[in-house]
């Protein structure tokens, strides 16, 4: 059951990126990660997904730096973008939907079928 | 004048003590003793000889006060002979190159003159110098007696002067005293007290220069805010102690004694103590109770320096070292303090570090400790789901029991965050107006009471004015407890009521209960139950710590009544809306 439907998962440590693309694939759902920062941005411009899974803390570039400069351009300026973070900034209350995020979750409570049903919820 | 009345003068010149008063009658009584037409009264007194007082029949004495030094006698064979015999003298006229104008048109007209001296003991004190104009020469017996007068008055006219000076000298020492304290009180810093002193001693002493000198290491220096060195280098005149000890100084700076040097007396032509353009100069000691500071030099008074110039500078030096000592002992006090000061902020910078640091590091365990959770739990909701393969039926309590371990310990984490926020401020409260009732009803569904009755008691609408998130999770924290602190069991009652002020939640369970001496730790972090490691309840003591700081946060507070086996009533209190905000001023028309 293909549904064509791209998510970008941008997440730097590999057993938890693992743990959630089993699920989605299982789902159906064609799934791309990118390692950093810099690799989340470009694939964001490039592949265009249909929803992107941010974590925050990553290498080269930092998540909230990804989702400004997406914003900017006319490509990324209105795909879903959910934050997916272990870490709580405080300025994410106020940041987050200025920079029109769907949701923010914390990787520790959302189980991969949690994600799952989110994921078609949002697609 | 027969000898009676020479007594009674006598005792009524002794008897007053107004030199000018003796001088005017004096003059009056000789003039007319020697029928004479001018009569003069010149005093003798270290050197300088003074015209005094001058009367002229018809006239009222006056006051010359003509001062020519002795030297002018060698014009004066008249004078310098009267002196020189003691005896009375005399001559004809009494003109001199160097008589001053005032006078010389009167002498011109000087047919006979005569000087008589008056005795001060085996000295000569004063000279009465008489004149006429007519061609008459002056009686001897009349001149005589004249003398013996004189004799007598001059004593009187000493003691007077002596009372004049002694009165003189203590209105100076008045004057002194008061002076030195002026500065004392009001001098802002050590150059202007020292600038004072020094000018102060100055016109006191009649010294055109005035410096402190003081020892520095092994040599002496001068204070800058020396008096009357205009012009001079100041930095410059210094000498070693050892030129110092060798010039006999060592008396003055370390046997408190004084002393006085004329200029052929100073220590070598070229010593800086007397540099050449000083005449005379007095050197006090200037010191501590403890050690020589140095000395206190006057320079060049034009009338010498006595025994109350001497007196003015002891005193001038003793208020400089104390206040030297002042100054420094304060000094000595800011330093301190300041040290103290220094000491303190660094002492809490390092701690405030060490404290960042292990909140830095805390907060930084706590995240990481996050990523093996979620993979725990990703995990073991795989097994659970059977995705992957069904698992036997036996083996879901395990993942059961696996899963609230995980969990529990997501919690724990999440609180250890929140803890180390609060700690540092972070939390914000955003207040509104909240239907605590519902709240309650919200989380009480949402909690895992197990196999206990949750009573809920909130029949009414209760508004309070707190952050909906904040009274959320500490609802949530007192129900947890209720549930893990009744582990045999029991029902749990949350009752919402309130009064005019305040909303109560009273979350009471019928579980362990606390024991008194317990009481009292309850709320601080990381405290437990002895009770409650007996039974095994897990939890890191931080819930209610956490609780009570979001309550307070609010406004509202938490408290509690327990008993040790019967169950615990934890009442949470928030407060209404604040009352009706003030009248706003009306605007100005």
């Amino acid at each position: 059951m293909t549904r064509g439907i791209d998510v970008l998962l941008v997440e730097d440590d590999e057993a938890i990126a693992e743990l959630y693309r089993a699920r989605l694939l299982q789902d159906g759902f064609r799934v791309s990660i990118a390692r950093d920062g810099e690799e989340g941005l470009r694939l964001a411009t490039s592949l265009r997904p249909d929803l992107i899974y941010l974590d925050l803390r990553l290498p080269k570039l930092g998540g909230l730096e990804v989702l400004r400069e997406l914003r900017k351009s006319p490509a990324g300026a209105s795909v879903p973008v959910v934050i997916l973070t272990n870490y709580e900034e405080p300025e994410l209350g106020t940041v987050g939907p200025s920079l029109g995020v769907e949701y923010i979750l914390l990787k520790a409570e959302t189980t991969p079928s949690k994600l799952a049903s989110l994921t078609a919820q949002l697609t | 004048m027969d000898t009676a009345e020479l007594a009674s003068v006598a005792v009524e010149l002794l008897s007053s003590t107004d030199p000018r008063d003796i001088r005017a009658r004096l003059v009056r009584l000789a003039l007319e003793e020697a029928t004479a037409d001018r009569c003069t009264l010149t005093s003798v007194d270290r050197g300088v000889f003074r015209v005094e007082e001058s009367y002229e029949p018809g006239g009222q004495p006056t006051f010359v006060g003509h001062e020519y030094p002795l030297s002018h006698l060698d014009d004066q064979p008249l004078m310098a002979r009267a002196l020189s015999s003691g005896e009375v003298v005399t001559g004809e006229s009494l003109a001199t190159p160097h008589t001053p104008p005032e006078l010389a048109p009167a002498l011109q007209e000087v047919r006979h003159s005569a000087i008589v001296p008056l005795h001060l003991g085996t000295e000569v004190g004063a000279v009465f110098v008489l004149s006429r104009k007519r061609d008459e020469p002056f009686d001897p017996a009349a001149l005589q007696r004249i003398g013996e007068i004189g004799g007598v008055a001059v004593l009187s006219l000493h003691n007077a002067r002596m009372l004049e000076g002694v009165t003189a000298a203590q209105r100076r020492g008045l004057d002194a005293l008061a002076l030195f304290s002026q500065h004392l009180a009001t001098s802002e810093s050590r150059t202007v007290f020292f600038g004072r002193m020094s000018e102060t001693v100055g016109g006191l002493t009649g010294a055109q220069r005035v410096a402190y000198w003081f020892i520095d290491g092994d040599e002496l220096r001068v204070q800058p805010e020396a008096y009357g060195f205009a012009g001079v280098d100041i930095a410059a005149m210094t000498m070693t102690l050892q030129a110092a000890l060798s010039a006999g100084l060592f008396g003055v700076l370390y046997a408190g004694e004084s002393a006085r040097y004329k200029r052929q007396q100073a220590a070598g032509p070229d010593s800086p103590l007397a540099p050449p353009f000083v005449a005379n100069l007095l050197a006090v000691p200037w010191r501590t109770s403890e050690a020589s500071l140095g000395m206190l030099v006057a320079y060049d008074s034009a009338s010498g320096f006595g025994e109350q110039d001497e007196w003015i500078m002891r005193l001038a030096a003793r208020a400089s070292s104390l206040v030297l000592q002042g100054y420094t002992a304060q000094q000595r006090m800011l330093q301190l303090q300041a040290d103290e000061m220094g000491r303190l902020r660094e002492h809490g910078a390092r701690m405030a570090a060490v404290d960042r640091r292990k909140s830095d590091f805390l907060k930084l365990a706590s995240h990481e400790l996050r990523g093996p959770l979620t993979l725990l739990r990703g995990y073991i909701s795989i097994l659970q789901e059977g995705t992957i393969e069904p698992l036997p039926a036996k083996l879901m309590p395990a993942l059961d029991r696996m899963d609230a371990e995980v969990s529990r310990m997501n919690e724990l984490v999440g609180q250890m965050l929140a803890a180390i926020r609060l700690e540092h401020g972070q939390v914000k409260v955003e207040a509104h107006e909240t239907r605590v009732d519902e709240l309650v009803r919200k989380v009480v569904n949402a909690t895992d009471a197990g196999a206990r009755r949750v009573v809920v008691e909130a029949p009414e609408p209760a508004l309070a004015f707190a952050d909906r998130g904040q009274v959320e999770t500490i609802i949530g924290n007192l129900l947890s407890n209720a549930v893990k602190y009744s582990p045999d069991g029991g029902d749990i009652t949350v009752a919402v009521h309130g009064d005019d002020t305040a909303v109560e939640v009273d979350v009471r369970d019928q579980g362990i209960g606390i024991a008194a001496d317990e009481v009292g730790d309850l709320f601080r972090p990381f405290s437990r139950l002895h009770a409650a490691e007996l039974r095994g309840i897990d939890g890191v003591g931080l819930g209610l710590y956490l609780s009570r700081e979001l309550a307070r946060a609010q406004d509202g507070d938490i408290t509690v009544a327990s008993e040790a086996g019967s169950g615990s009533a934890f009442t949470l209190r928030l407060p209404r809306r604040r009352a009706a905000p003030l009248p706003v001023a009306p605007e100005e028309a």
